[in-house]
């Protein structure tokens, strides 16, 4: 089990690499020479070029990934050009928010998703299966941004019961944070919550074809029995790896959840720096929403494995 | 010996089985309304995006300036825009680069992601590592983060927004492909070819390939829908397709200004996507079952 | 008097896209106390689904029970309610299933689904039930089973994983154990373990077994009474010893015909049945057996199907004809044979006295690695200095259990891995070292037939491009007429009709699969064949008719074989020479003569007692020394000879001294210190 900790370790770090290097040569591409950028257009050749030196901008281009790439993991993502800060600093702001949202969505789709994907299997070619089935169909087709639009002409505008827009830290005023963020929530969940139902669903179906069940049913275990002890342990192997998959959707749909709410995140970072031109920005954010990423999907396949005692148990 | 009676064995039984084969598959494909219902709004799709100058009641750039804002009419039955554009006319405008969007995107991703996979489960070692761990980091990056980045870097419009989506798909082609050759690889036919002599190309484009369809199809399909939603996230952000041309993400965006007083500026363009995306979900399970039943719940 | 367990007319219906299987259809048996019923039949014969019905465990839809009753300890079963039927499943009546591999809950430890089976039905506190379950594993020879019942089951081999399970199945002392091809994933000697050991269960606590197999050897070592199954109906029952002596059905005369015995006068010609088993789809009421029958009549094909009638006390058959004269004939025929077998002649095909094949000190060595770096810490030897050779023309079996090194040899042979060291040497060119592309046209001449008739054919490809792909592979035909002509060639002399060329491998049966995958191997023309148990995976009825072909193809193109494996009787019936393998070495190597009839190795005269033979009367004077304990995993081969923890003679010196192969008479070689004091070395 150690080794294959360690394992999956190393390979998270080469991936690590590989996610720097895509996006170090993301910036290599974007339109535009930052030193003018930050300048503006009446700077001189001359204060350009000094800029250029000093930013290091003129070294060859693998000095300037390792220099990055050192800086990076000291901590320095470089200065902002729109906002004249450390970058760091600017995540450190924006970053907690989005968390904050991400968990209480995965939290929700998880523990409305899984069961629901359990009853839709144990009561297969059933009405509540078929009802189901059409919800997890639409909550996977549904953009997450459209549903927000919807949620706020529903429940803000017509109905009043939540805020339209806006985030408070839930330490600061604890009430209005969570009426604030039930939508985004809500919206940022759904498409995993239908996820996670189909998949909990084929997993128990499968499980439930497996030779295994046929011996438990021999033994004159209740099916109740069988379902809670013998099927759900081995489906939710499955359905642990479908985590991994969801905290990247999760992440990349607040992208849109905290442009339509206007929550001061990550995500609405990377579109404000972008229509900005600050692409030292956005570089900073993507290689830090990779590393939560690269790092959560470590954390899943540990625990994968202390699922599955075949991985467990040599 | 016996050769005759073998030879007439169940000649018969032997041409039933092979109709009812491609019997089963429509049987099981068709089996249900929704499908049906689903295969039936894709199709109106593809006429609307080919045949839209003819559908489309209105030119969908056309301003109006007497019709701005207007409520739903016999006319105008989703209403007109800001600048007095048909709503209508632009959702049915709207298909055709939801629909470009998602067959270039896809078939780029799939035919990137299918090489890689190939390769990389076939040849195994050190280019397999590469490979892998490459896609791994692709997809450590959200896939519309990705997208969003890419579209900055390389500008906006129709043929980036293709681009940038056909490679963030890449990495789920490349993986599914790698996991079907690594189990076609084990088979004994391949054991067989080995023996024979062959080479690994012929193996891989002659046996290896044509046993993986089955669950690229269901794929292609599934991600059809997943095309159509990214393209309409980024048009929604203002980094998809430039307007004035019709969008269904950026038609959304625009009437999220008027949403207390014209709600349907962007229930009706979200409308279309939703539609679209789960027609496409369902004729991809359908698919799943009707290709393949082992293949359920393994997408 | 009324039985233990009554079954009266069952019927059991699948509906499969929309068509009505009639998997058993009108099934009548019983079970009496402590007595070994078996219900014999090939796949498809309805013998399982038949036991599943009673304690409806058949998965439902697509199954349905129609009709009939299932009468146990006077209650019907199909009328129980969910409740009392749970407590009759698990409680009295067990069921120990075919794959030990996938019948037990992986996640969980094999001590918890025992204990969760006893809390259930004994209704006793976890504690004693512990103590209950780890005696249970000591009764079925789980050794440390105080520790052991804390693993989960993957850390068990498969035999060991059939005991858990035949633990769990008698965790509550049932009446009736169902023991559904139980041993038939299992290797010889293991399957000899568990079935001893379900005998003495028997004895002991006068629990009634159902043995449900094909392996009619099973059965004349173990049953009492047999009901022989075709095409979802019972088509001849009687005690073992009547129908062993006279059978009546031609069924169960033509299966006896059709397998190989390890008794058998060398000579002898399996009579093959033809044809396969009818589809249950759309069944009519005529006699199921009828195209495939060697006795029918004219009038046989105008009557209903024949329903069991008693020809003589509790004997009955369903058949229109009464072929009792025929069957003694045979049957009798085959014995008598039997007895003069010791006047046949050594060889009974002439020999070129050339080899083909010679691997001289063959190893293949596989790195085990640990840690991170997967640094190399040892050797797994699979194969560790391995010679023998195959003349022209000539067969050689390769016989051992899982895990010997069979296949290891087979890959290193056919260069699928790159031996360690060692040479091969085939048709005087040494291939152990050679590079792939000077390999390459070497290829034609050497080919394999497979144990899967399922996975070894391209499903996408049709049978005629799978045939001609060596042809094209290797550019043996010139133009596409040529190439055609080739492949017909090839497909009529397997016994198969050219004009099915078109159709792809799912639309063929598992026999006449196995036909196109030999027609492949046949096509470049090669002068060696590795045949790597490429009849295991096939029903009795079939199985006949491949070693027939095989035979017949040998005889016709001069080929030589290297035939893989476990089954003994098949290896004694197709061999001229037999190589025995235990933990990657070679410890007897002998003609088959020799070998079968004089096997001076230890293990190998365990292999051979475990071998039933089906024959009643024979088995009565067979005894029954059981090769104790399971092959050790080649990592942890013992010191001195690889035997020594299972060999009823080993000694202390055994465990000094690893045994040389020594010839101890002409041609007849082995590895034991034993043997070789014996013969005075």
């Amino acid at each position: 089990m150690i080794a294959f900790i360690i394992r999956r370790l190393l390979q998270t770090v080469i991936v690590l690499f590989m996610v720097s290097l895509i996006v170090f040569s993301i910036l290599q591409v974007l339109p535009g020479d930052p030193a003018r950028t930050l300048l503006g257009p009446e700077a001189s050749p001359e204060q350009v070029e000094q800029i250029r030196e000093e930013l290091g901008l003129n070294r060859s281009l693998p000095v300037q990934y390792f220099t990055w790439v050192g800086n990076a993991i000291k901590g320095d993502l470089g200065k902002s050009i729109a906002f004249r800060e450390d970058v760091t600093g600017i995540i450190g702001e924006h970053l907690p928010k989005t968390i904050y949202i991400s968990i209480l969505s995965m939290v929700l789709a998880i523990i409305i998703g899984v069961p629901a994907g359990i009853i839709a299997a144990i009561k297969r070619g059933g009405k509540i299966d078929s009802l189901i089935s059409v919800i997890a169909n639409f909550g996977m087709a549904v953009p997450a941004f459209w549903l927000a639009v919807l949620c706020i002409y529903l429940f803000s505008l017509k109905l009043g019961w939540f805020p339209v827009q806006g985030y408070t830290s839930p330490f600061e005023d604890f009430w209005l944070s969570t009426q604030q963020v039930i939508m985004p929530v809500i919206c940022l969940a759904f498409a995993a919550l239908a996820s996670f139902a189909r998949q909990t669903r084929s997993a128990m179906l499968e499980v439930i074809m497996q030779d295994f069940t046929r011996t438990a049913r021999s033994k004159g275990l209740k099916e109740g029995t069988i379902i809670i002890k013998h099927t759900l342990k081995n489906a939710i192997i499955p359905v642990i790896t479908l985590v991994g998959l969801q905290v990247r959707n999760i992440v990349g749909s607040t992208i849109f959840i905290e442009q339509v709410f206007n929550i001061p995140g990550m995500g609405r970072l990377v579109v404000q720096s972008i229509f900005n031109q600050d692409f030292v920005v956005v570089q900073g954010c993507v290689l830090v929403i990779a590393i939560i990423v690269a790092l959560t999907n470590l954390l899943i396949d540990i625990s994968y494995g202390y699922a599955d005692p075949r991985i467990r148990i040599k | 010996m016996t050769t005759e009676i073998i030879a007439s064995e169940r000649v018969v039984e032997q041409e039933v089985k092979k109709t009812s084969n491609t019997l089963r598959f429509f049987r099981v494909f068709l089996a249900r309304k929704t499908v049906v219902a689903s295969l039936a709004i894709i199709l109106i799709m593809i006429i609307c995006a080919i045949f839209a100058p003819l559908i489309a009641p209105f030119d969908p750039y056309k301003q109006d300036y007497s019709q701005i804002l207007s409520e739903p009419s016999l006319a105008h039955p989703f209403g007109t825009d800001l600048v007095g554009r048909d709503v209508l006319s632009r959702i049915i405008y709207g298909s055709q680069a939801a629909l470009l969007v998602g067959i270039v995107s896809v078939a780029i991703a799939s035919v990137i992601g299918i090489i890689l996979g190939l390769f990389s489960g076939y040849v195994g070692g050190l280019i397999d590592a590469i490979i892998m761990r490459a896609m791994d980091a692709l997809m450590a990056i959200p896939p519309i983060i990705l997208a969003v980045v890419f579209v900055a870097a390389f500008g906006g419009g129709l043929t980036n927004v293709i681009i940038t989506l056909g490679l963030s798909l890449v990495p789920t082609y490349a993986r599914l492909m790698r996991g079907q050759v690594l189990a076609i690889r084990e088979s004994d036919f391949i054991v067989a070819q080995e023996l024979m002599g062959s080479t690994n190309l012929r193996n891989m484009i002659k046996h290896v390939l044509p046993n993986c369809i089955s669950p690229l199809i269901v794929l292609i399909t599934l991600n059809f829908g997943v095309a159509i939603l990214a393209e309409a996230g980024l048009s929604f952000l203002g980094l998809g397709i430039v307007p004035p041309k019709a969008a269904w993400g950026s038609m959304i965006n625009d009437g999220y200004k008027y949403l207390l007083s014209n709600p349907i500026l962007s229930f009706a363009p979200g409308m279309a996507v939703v539609l679209v995306v789960v027609a496409f979900n369902i004729v991809g399970d359908a698919l799943r079952d009707a290709l393949d039943p082992r293949l359920k719940g393994t997408l | 008097m009324s039985h233990l367990l009554e079954v009266k007319n069952l019927q059991t219906h699948f509906t499969v896209d929309r068509n009505v299987v009639k998997a058993v259809d009108g099934v009548s048996y019983y079970v009496d106390e402590g007595e070994v019923v078996a219900v014999v039949g090939e796949s498809g014969s309805g013998k399982s689904v038949t036991q599943y019905s009673g304690i409806q465990l058949i998965p439902t839809p697509p199954g349905k029970i129609v009709g009939g009753e299932v009468l146990f300890n006077g209650k019907n079963l199909l009328q129980l309610s969910g409740e009392e039927l749970r407590q009759v499943r698990g409680g009295e009546i067990g069921v120990v299933f075919q794959e030990p591999m996938t019948s037990l809950n992986p996640v969980l430890t094999i001590g918890y689904q025992i204990i969760e089976t006893i809390i259930l039905h004994l209704k006793i506190n976890k504690k004693d039930a512990r103590k209950h379950a780890i005696e249970l594993l000591k009764s079925v020879g789980i050794p440390d089973a105080e520790e052991r019942i804390d693993y989960y089951p993957h850390q068990f081999s498969g035999g060991m994983r059939q005991r858990v399970c035949i633990a769990m199945a008698r965790a509550c002392n049932p009446k009736i154990l169902i023991a559904d091809e139980a041993t038939t994933a299992l290797d010889v000697t293991t399957q000899a373990q568990i079935l001893e050991m379900l005998k003495d269960i028997v004895k002991e606590t006068k629990t009634s077994i159902v043995l449900v197999t094909h392996n009619l050897g099973i059965v004349a070592r173990y049953a009492d009474r047999i009901y022989v199954m075709y095409a979802g109906e019972i088509v001849e029952s009687g005690t073992t010893k009547e129908i062993f002596s006279s059978p009546k059905h031609p069924y169960t005369i033509s299966l006896l015909n059709a397998i190989p015995r390890l008794d058998d006068p060398k000579g002898r010609q399996l009579i093959p049945i033809d044809g396969i088993p009818p589809s249950l789809i759309n069944k009519r009421d005529i006699c199921a057996f009828l195209p495939r029958c060697l006795h029918r009549t004219a009038a046989c094909s105008f009557k209903p199907a024949p329903k069991l009638e008693s020809v003589g006390g509790n004997h009955y058959t369903a058949c229109h004809e009464d072929i009792k004269a025929e069957a003694i004939l045979e049957v009798a025929a085959a014995r008598a044979a039997v007895e003069n077998s010791s006047t046949e002649i050594f060889h009974h095909r002439q020999l070129d006295n050339e080899n083909l094949l010679e691997v001289k000190n063959l190893k293949m060595y596989f790195p085990v690695t640990k840690g991170i770096m997967k640094r190399k810490v040892a050797d797994v030897k699979a194969v560790d200095d391995v010679s023998f050779f195959i003349k022209k023309g000539e067969t050689l079996g390769l016989v051992g259990e899982s895990g010997c090194g069979k296949t290891t040899i087979i890959r290193s042979i056919l260069r699928m891995y790159e031996p360690t060291s060692g040479e091969v040497i085939f048709d005087g060119q040494n291939i152990a070292k050679m590079p792939k592309s000077k390999l390459r046209p070497i290829r034609k001449n050497i080919s394999l037939v497979f144990q899967d008739p399922f996975s070894s054919l391209d499903p996408r490809q049709s049978a005629g491009s799978i045939v001609g792909e060596p042809l094209i592979i290797h550019q043996l035909t010139k133009t596409k007429q040529e190439y055609e002509n080739r492949v017909n060639e090839l497909f009529e002399l397997v016994g198969l009709n050219p004009a099915w060329k078109n159709r792809v491998p799912h639309e063929f049966s598992g026999g006449q699969r196995q036909r196109i995958g030999i027609a492949r191997a046949l096509a470049s023309n090669p002068s060696f064949i590795v045949c790597d148990e490429a009849i295991s995976a096939l029903d009795v009825s079939i199985q006949a008719q491949i070693i027939n072909l095989l035979e017949d193809l040998q005889k016709k193109l001069g080929l030589t074989y290297l035939f893989v494996a476990h089954d003994l009787s098949v290896v004694r019936h197709i061999s001229d020479r037999v190589v025995v393998m235990y933990l990657g070495k070679i410890v007897e190597v002998a003609d088959w003569k020799s070998l079968y009839e004089n096997p001076l190795h230890p293990y190998t005269k365990g292999l051979l007692a475990a071998v039933p033979i089906p024959d009643p009367f024979v088995e009565e004077t067979r005894d029954h020394v059981m090769l104790e304990g399971e092959i050790p995993s080649v990592m942890n081969r013992p010191n001195g000879c690889a035997f020594i923890n299972r060999c009823p003679m080993a000694t202390k010196e055994c465990s000094e001294v690893e045994p040389p192969l020594v010839e101890t008479e002409e041609g007849h070689s082995v590895a034991c210190i034993k043997v070789g004091k014996e013969v005075g070395l």
